[in-house]
């Protein structure tokens, strides 16, 4: 158990379950936190759930399922506030106790709440192309990782929801409650008869056996995919590929090429996608450490696609060969520094980065991390920006007149 | 200096009062603490369209608040974003119906950045050129929110609802607007409303106090001019609907529908004004919120899915509260909807549920608290409604069951539009 002991107005306790990332559970890890965190055997009912939450000053449990590298994540975090400041003796120990009864070993789920969220989720799959964007980034995933578990849809496909039934995710939860990796972080002010009560009422953690693989294919022709729809804008997503990982002596470098190239106003497609050439309103770039690679995302103006698309992998092509300067060098150290220095802020963070860092290993320490930054060379970045390789432009997009 | 303290959040407040009128407000956090928050903010947003000027009423396009922020940021050197970054600052701006803002956390050079902020506001280079090249990027940023079906029925909602007031339009103004606001309306615009005694400055986190007040005596020196607060103009509005009912065929994949009711806005003192935004967005999620028996019963009949949601709207001389869903019963759903709404809902209004809410909008304060960026937006949103965040919390406490059940009255068939865009 990690504590992060605080003067944050609350209190949050995370509870991440950690297992292979396999096609065939991805539904049910993605429903079964909704499930959970819907009803207990003493709250069987969604509004019975509000209702106490409401009454715990509105408090909440946040779920999530997600991917690292080839690992599945999923993670439940209460947030209450502090009970000192609304002077509640209670109110903590009532939190804690939905809590525990939300990962009850013995727990039953409600077929009703089942049936809603199975419903809800085959809707969200079917107004995806409602949402452009998030349909866009869909289907750029699954070109870009074709054959790869990150081109799975994390909820599962729509026939695995269909599918899906109660009993499968009732049978999933017990084993996963019995056997898998888990970590508990909690992070706030802390007294110690609620770090025991904690330590009473939360089963101990169960440490990371499960190998950790970060990997990705190897080069393959440009994939060009174009479809239309109704719609004013053009949304292009673009994939490269960058064979730097988070163990990597050349990740921090790699972080400073995405920083350069769309990380922020400063970068050069910012700069002169946007600014110069007047081409978007909104671009930046992403890098996915845990998968080495790239991605570009824009709403570029429909008349000039083409142009756009050119001017986009032009100036990753010159990145590439030309590198960068070292006043480009010291600004985004500034800025990767201050993101860095700024996240010691939230809490969410801090208790996302405690988990990650007792699972992964990771000892270095801010001091430690900082020293990293700085030493970062010229050389360093146009090193890892040769390592960009051009593999996939997807593009959605309305009808030109 | 003015020092006040608020116990029961243990929340330190500084006021500094420039001659020239600025106010700068700090709301320290003490270490460990790594970020410092500054927010310029400035009572001009999207529906200030209309202002006097002399005996002269000057009117202007839609979406020219929003432009003029964009355009703050240019500078004669350059772009006034990126030198922020160059600085390792996170800088960004915003402009909601009421006000615009220009912010940045930053974690060093944070005197520089204040200064930095200070003259970029102090320095507006707005020329037709620059005012010109810009226009393709909004026109990109409206053409982003228009590609989202969601937005298009909100302004949709918006513009069957509303007869003459700005409300009915896009925060950015419109794809035509747009193309007629020149360098002349901004700088006027510029001129008449970014004065410093109408500019508030929040300043949250990590602060040195002492640099503050050093620098903002220097600059006050500097900047001495007391100019005269403008006086901006609202058409007025029937009490009425434009349209009541609109469906159109449309290619999405679940039809959706939005529910507008128009309220009435009052003349009312600040704080009652404040007090009434929060009752009315009380009352309406007691009735439909997720703890609402109405939620659970649609949600169960499958009439609603998660994206079912609510919003309250109190701006200047437009009020209004609009229901979205998507749903496959839609003709059920609003027949249900309707009903509730105007007459049975009444009863749902009950003392239990009105306490379990007061509990939720206290931790919602907490938590707005916690998170220094939420508490200086806020902060700075309720001095403009000439209020203060920390006494949110006693007009809340003035709220009782009766003031909700009169509120209630409020939703009226009459003053109700609905919006479907039914599946193809």
């Amino acid at each position: 158990m990690i504590y992060i002991k605080n003067d944050f107005k609350t209190i949050q306790i995370a509870l991440y379950f950690v297992d292979l990332d396999d096609a065939k559970y991805s539904v049910h890890r993605f429903m079964l936190p909704k499930l959970m965190s819907a009803t207990t055997d003493f709250i069987p009912s969604r509004q019975m759930m509000s209702k106490k939450m409401e009454e715990l000053y509105g408090a909440y449990i946040k779920v999530r399922t997600e991917r690292m590298g080839n690992l599945s994540v999923m993670s439940l975090v209460l947030t209450c506030v502090d009970p000192h400041i609304v002077k509640d003796e209670n109110l903590f120990n009532d939190a804690l106790r939905v809590f525990k009864d939300v990962i009850d070993p013995t727990r039953n789920f409600s077929r009703d709440v089942f049936n809603d969220e199975k419903r809800m989720l085959i809707e969200q799959w079917e107004t995806l192309k409602d949402k452009k964007r998030a349909y866009a980034r869909e289907r750029f995933l699954s070109l870009f990782f074709e054959n790869d578990p990150y081109g799975y849809p994390l909820s599962g496909t729509l026939k695995d929801i269909k599918k899906l039934q109660l009993e499968d995710v009732e049978s999933y939860y017990k084993d996963m409650i019995e056997n898998q990796v888990r970590y508990v972080v909690v992070n706030g002010r802390i007294s110690d008869q609620h770090q025991e009560k904690i330590e009473e009422v939360l089963k101990k953690p169960v440490s990371m056996t499960l190998p950790f693989i970060t990997s990705f294919r190897g080069p393959r022709p440009v994939k060009h995919v174009v479809e239309t729809a109704d719609m004013k804008q053009a949304i292009v997503r673009l994939g490269y590929l960058l064979p730097i990982y988070r163990q990597d002596p050349l990740y921090d470098a790699a972080v400073i090429v995405d920083t350069i190239l769309g990380g922020y106003p400063e970068s050069r497609l910012f700069k002169i996608i946007r600014e110069q050439e007047g081409l978007c309103y909104d671009i930046s770039s992403g890098y996915d450490y845990y998968k080495g690679v790239m991605m570009i995302s824009s709403g570029i103006d429909l008349s000039k696609l083409g142009h756009a698309l050119d001017a986009m992998t032009k100036l990753v092509d010159e990145l590439k060969k030309k590198g960068i300067t070292p006043e480009e060098l010291n600004h985004a150290k500034a800025y990767y520094t201050h993101q860095l220095k700024s996240s010691l802020d939230s809490q969410s963070t801090l208790t996302k980065r405690a988990f990650v860092k007792e699972m992964f290993h990771y000892d270095e320490t801010v001091e430690e991390k900082l020293a990293k930054i700085e030493a970062i060379t010229v050389d360093d970045v146009n090193q890892a920006a040769k390592q960009l390789i051009y593999d996939t432009c997807y593009v959605l997009k309305g009808e030109t007149k | 200096m003015i020092q006040k303290y608020y116990q029961d959040f243990n929340e330190k407040v500084y006021i500094l009062k420039l001659k020239n009128g600025m106010q700068v407000h700090i709301l320290p956090k003490e270490d460990p603490y790594y970020s410092t928050y500054v927010e310029l903010s400035v009572p001009f947003g999207a529906l200030d369209l209309s202002y006097k000027k002399g005996d002269q009423i000057i009117h202007t396009p839609y979406g020219t608040a929003h432009f003029l922020e964009h355009k703050m940021f240019a500078m004669p050197d350059g772009d006034a974003f990126m030198k922020f970054s160059t600085m390792g600052v996170d800088s960004n701006a915003m402009t909601s119906y009421n006000q615009t803002s220009y912010l940045f956390m930053a974690t060093q050079n944070v005197m520089e950045a204040l200064d930095y902020l200070l003259e970029m506001v102090d320095t507006p280079f707005i020329n037709h050129d620059n005012v010109e090249s810009e226009k393709s990027i909004i026109a990109e940023e409206l053409k982003m929110y228009l590609d989202d079906p969601n937005t298009v029925m909100h302004n949709q909602l918006m513009e069957h609802m509303y007869v003459h007031h700005p409300i009915r339009y896009d925060i950015g103004g419109t794809l035509d607007s747009i193309m007629d606001i020149t360098d002349d309306t901004l700088n006027d615009v510029y001129n008449t409303f970014y004065q410093p005694s109408n500019r508030l400055v929040v300043i949250a986190g990590k602060v040195d106090i002492k640099a503050i007040k050093t620098y903002f005596k220097a600059y006050d020196e500097k900047h001495p001019v007391k100019h005269p607060l403008p006086k901006t103009m609202y058409p007025i509005e029937p009490k009425r609907v434009l349209v009541k009912s609109h469906a159109e065929v449309k290619d999405v994949g679940i039809s959706k529908m939005m529910m507008g009711f128009k309220l009435q806005p009052k003349s009312l003192s600040p704080k009652d004004q404040i007090k009434r935004e929060m009752l009315m967005t009380m009352m309406i999620n007691l009735l439909l919120g997720a703890s609402s028996s109405m939620y659970e019963n649609l949600l169960g009949k499958g009439l609603i899915n998660q994206n079912f949601s609510i919003s309250t709207y109190f701006e200047k001389k437009a009020e209004c509260v609009v229901l979205f869903a998507e749903s496959k019963k839609l003709t059920t759903l609003k027949k249900i909807l309707i009903t509730f709404l105007a007459e049975s809902g009444l009863s749902e209004l009950q003392e239990e549920a009105f306490l379990r809410y007061q509990k939720v909008y206290m931790g919602q304060m907490i938590y707005a608290l916690n998170n220094v960026e939420h508490k200086a937006y806020l902060y700075g949103k309720y001095y403009h409604m000439k209020s203060s965040l920390f006494d949110v919390v006693d007009i809340l406490k003035e709220i009782k069951l009766e003031d909700l059940v009169l509120a209630f009255h409020e939703l009226k068939k009459t003053n109700m539009s609905i919006l479907i865009h039914k599946k193809a």
